[in-house]
Parts: structure tokens; sequence; C-alpha cells
């Protein structure tokens, strides 16, 4: 009778929470303890980014930091211009020796902005689907808004929610 | 002949690295092997008094290593075992009394007249850790389903995967029970987070207390409920695809017991 109960009662026990516990200790263990794997997705993130739009290499970092349910990944990656840009949106005219970086403050200053489909036109036309247009949609939307993005990490099989 | 060279380790202390080393060994060598385990807890030994032979060590492995004796003068041999060798860690001497080339060559020539050699880690990710990995070429972590037992195994994996040695997993003192009613990991949520290969899963079980007391191999004795566990151990490390008992299962007795409390 009393097995009965305690079956009842005890079916959400401590090893749910022991699991995710784990889980998350052991993501930060793993980041903390391989530079390596780090600088690696550092260098894959600006690859990737820097498809899209010009960014300062030397500038750029990333870091990690354990939140209250997930370990976030924080990417500064300071963005100088478009990648290939149609020269009628914006001519590249700094002079020569000026630090390229400069070129994110023309377009804030003068409000210029190149138009999203531009950069359609610019990424490879025969890889793209619709997911990737509107993916890179929000990538730029983003870049051009501010250049930190924070991203929480989660782990693909991590549960969404407790419980 | 070259033998397999395998270190049991577990980051965490008191675990059952010990435990597992004997009793994997001991089924190795009823099941006709040759086996050597090699006790590198130096300074702490134990395996000596969990196979009870610790009134006959005359050397020890540093003796070995410093060229006081012969190998095979050191090793003792089980009694109640044919072909199960113990070479005892020294008792009274620091852990950097050997050096990782020193260890490995010690382990590559019992490996020469052993089917397997087992080498008892001590607990840690230091010297004494180092000195047992440089020796060997494959590993056993030994866990408990515990988090802070689990963070230190997968602490050691990763130093085994630096050395690229094959691993694989021991769970040690699973309470089905408390499996079952959710307050300990399963064996399942254990292999998730470590993402490793399974060798064994050994249930808490008062026989250990018991057969240590009296220094015996639980294989000893074929009627012990986990002698046919270490058992099956040995043979999944021989590369027998065995399956393993499932701990869950009410015995006869339990589901009378079980029937007659109401
Ligand atoms: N399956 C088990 N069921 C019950 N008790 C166990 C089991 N395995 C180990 N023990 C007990 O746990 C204790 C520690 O075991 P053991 O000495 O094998 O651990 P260890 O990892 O070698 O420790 P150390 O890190 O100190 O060398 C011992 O008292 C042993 O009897
Ligand atoms: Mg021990």
């Amino acid at each position: 009778m009393f097995d009965l109960f305690s079956r009842l009662f005890k079916r959400d026990g401590s090893s749910a929470t022991a699991k995710e516990r784990l889980r998350l200790v052991l993501l930060s263990d793993h980041l903390s303890l391989s530079p390596d794997t780090v600088e690696a997705l550092k260098r894959d993130l600006i690859a990737v980014i820097s498809r899209y739009v010009k960014v300062d290499v030397g500038l750029c970092d990333v870091s990690f930091e354990q939140q209250a349910a997930t370990v976030a990944m924080h990417a500064n990656i300071p963005i100088l211009g478009m990648q290939n840009e149609r020269p009628a949106v914006a001519p590249p005219t700094y002079a020569k020796g000026e630090p390229r970086r400069n070129q994110a403050s023309i377009h804030s200053s003068t409000g210029e902005r190149p138009y999203l489909d531009d950069l359609k036109v610019t990424t490879p036309a025969a890889t793209m689907t619709e997911a990737d247009v509107a993916h890179v949609d929000a990538a730029t939307n983003e870049a051009l808004n501010s250049s930190e993005h924070s991203a929480p990490i989660t782990k693909p099989n991590a549960p969404s929610s407790a419980n | 002949m070259s033998g397999r060279r395998i270190v049991v380790t577990s980051g965490k202390g008191g675990v059952g690295k010990t435990t597992t080393t004997a009793n994997l060994g001991a089924a190795l060598a009823k099941r006709g092997r040759k086996v050597a385990l090699v006790d590198a807890d130096i300074g702490l030994r134990n395996l000596d008094l969990v196979l009870g032979v610790e009134k006959r060590i005359v050397f020890d492995l540093i003796e070995v290593v410093e060229g006081r004796c012969q190998l095979r003068q050191a090793l003792i041999r089980d009694k109640r075992i044919e072909n199960l060798w113990i070479l005892p860690a020294a008792q009274t001497r620091d852990k950097d009394s050997i050096t990782e080339a020193q260890f490995l060559r010690l382990t590559t020539d019992l490996a020469e007249f052993h089917d397997f050699v087992i080498i008892d880690c001590p607990a840690g990710i230091e010297h004494g850790f180092r000195n047992a990995v440089a020796g060997s070429q494959e590993a056993i972590v030994v866990t408990t389903p515990e988090v802070s037992a689990i963070r230190d195994a997968d602490r050691v994996i990763g130093k085994i995967h630096e050395r690229k040695l094959p691993m694989r997993l021991v769970i040690n003192r699973i309470r089905p029970d408390m499996v079952k009613s959710g307050e300990m990991m399963s064996v399942e949520d254990v292999c998730e987070i470590l993402s490793a290969e399974l060798l064994g899963i050994v249930p808490d079980d008062e026989e250990v207390i018991d057969t240590t007391n009296r220094g015996e191999p639980i294989v000893l004795d074929s009627t012990k409920r986990l002698a046919a566990i270490y058992d099956k151990m040995a043979r999944r490390l021989e590369g027998e695809i065995v399956e393993f008992t499932r701990l869950d299962e009410p015995s006869l007795l339990n589901r009378l017991l079980a029937g007659w409390r109401g």
C-alpha cells in the first residue's frame, strides 16, 4: 500500500532534475574546456556571416555565458558593409588608407540602406530556396539594426521546458 | 603474445574502480584467460585487500620499476582462480615514484605473457591517472548514477578521447527501485548524457561488501546474484554480444513477497 502511494507521488522524482542540471553543466564544462572548439566555431560563424556582410575579422568576439535555462553565445561582430554591393546602392567612396570600418557609419549617417531585394540578387541564385531568402532577410535586418547578436544555444534534444 | 592493456578509471573516488577491476579480472580468468591486475593507486593500495592477497605481498610495482626485483617475483598468484595474477602498488611511496614511460614499459612487459592487463587507476586526473592511462590501450570508465560522479566521468572521458583510446562505460550501484520511482537516473539517461557505449550495469548490492570483507571475488561463487553480471561483462569485453540483465524484473521471490505484502 505504502509502495503504491510513493510510486504515485514520486513519478516526477529528482532524476529528471539531475539529468537537466548535468546537461547544462557538461555543456558549459565542454565550452570552457575546449578553446579549440570555440575558435573553430568563431571561424565558421564569421565565414557564414561574411557571405552576406563584410565584417571586421580582427575585432570579432565570441563568448559563452551560462544563463537560467541555457548557455548563451554572445557574438560581437562589427559590420563594415554589405558584401558585393551594387554600385548604384552604396558606392564605396572612402579614401585610400581610411579604415573600412567607417563604412558602417556612412550608412547610418546618410540613412542610406541597401534594399533587401538587392541582397537576394547577390546571393548565389542556384542554391537559393525560399527559406534561404527569408533567412537572409532576417539576418540582414538584424545585422543592419545592430552589430551585436546574442543568440541562445539550445542543445537539439533539450526539452523546451521543465516536465 | 601481446595481451590487451585496459585501464579502469572514473575521475571521482569511491565509485567502484577497484571492485570492477577485481571482479571483471576474476571473471575473465575464470573463463580461462590469463589475467594480470595492476594496482596503480600508489600510496593507497587496495586491490590486494579486495582480492584477499594482502598477506602474500613481498615486492611491489615500484620495486620492479627500480630494478630491485624481477617482474615475476612481484606478481601474486591467486590461489582460488587459476590464471589470475596481482601486481600490488607500493603503499609507502608517492604517486610520482614512477613515470609514464616506466608505467608503459611495465604494462607492455606484462602483456607479453597475459591475455589481459587490467589497471586499477587512482581517483583524480593527475599524475596517477596519467600513468595508468599511459600504460593502456583501452579504457573502462566506471560511474554511479549521481551528478558528481557523472560530471567527473565526463571529464575523464574527454581526457581519454584526447589520447584516442577506445572507451566503454560501467554504471555501478544502480538501484532499480529508485530508478523506477524517478529518484535515480536510469542507465539510458547516463549513457545519453555521456554518449558512451555500455560495457556493464551493476546493481547496488550488499554482496559486494560481503565478498570484499572476505577478500573473495564474486564470480568464485556462481550462486551469487552479481556473478552472472560480471561474467557477462567479461564476455562483452571479449567481443561477444550479450544482452544486459534486466534489473527491473522482479524475481519470483520478490513477486511472492509483494503479493504477501498486499
Ligand atoms: N555495486 C556495488 N554495490 C554495493 N557496494 C559497492 C558496489 N560497488 C562498490 N561498492 C562499495 O563502494 C566502496 C568503494 O568501492 P571501490 O573501492 O571499488 O571504489 P574505488 O573507485 O576503487 O575507490 P577509490 O577511488 O578510493 O580507489 C566499497 O566499500 C565497495 O564495497
Ligand atoms: Mg580503488
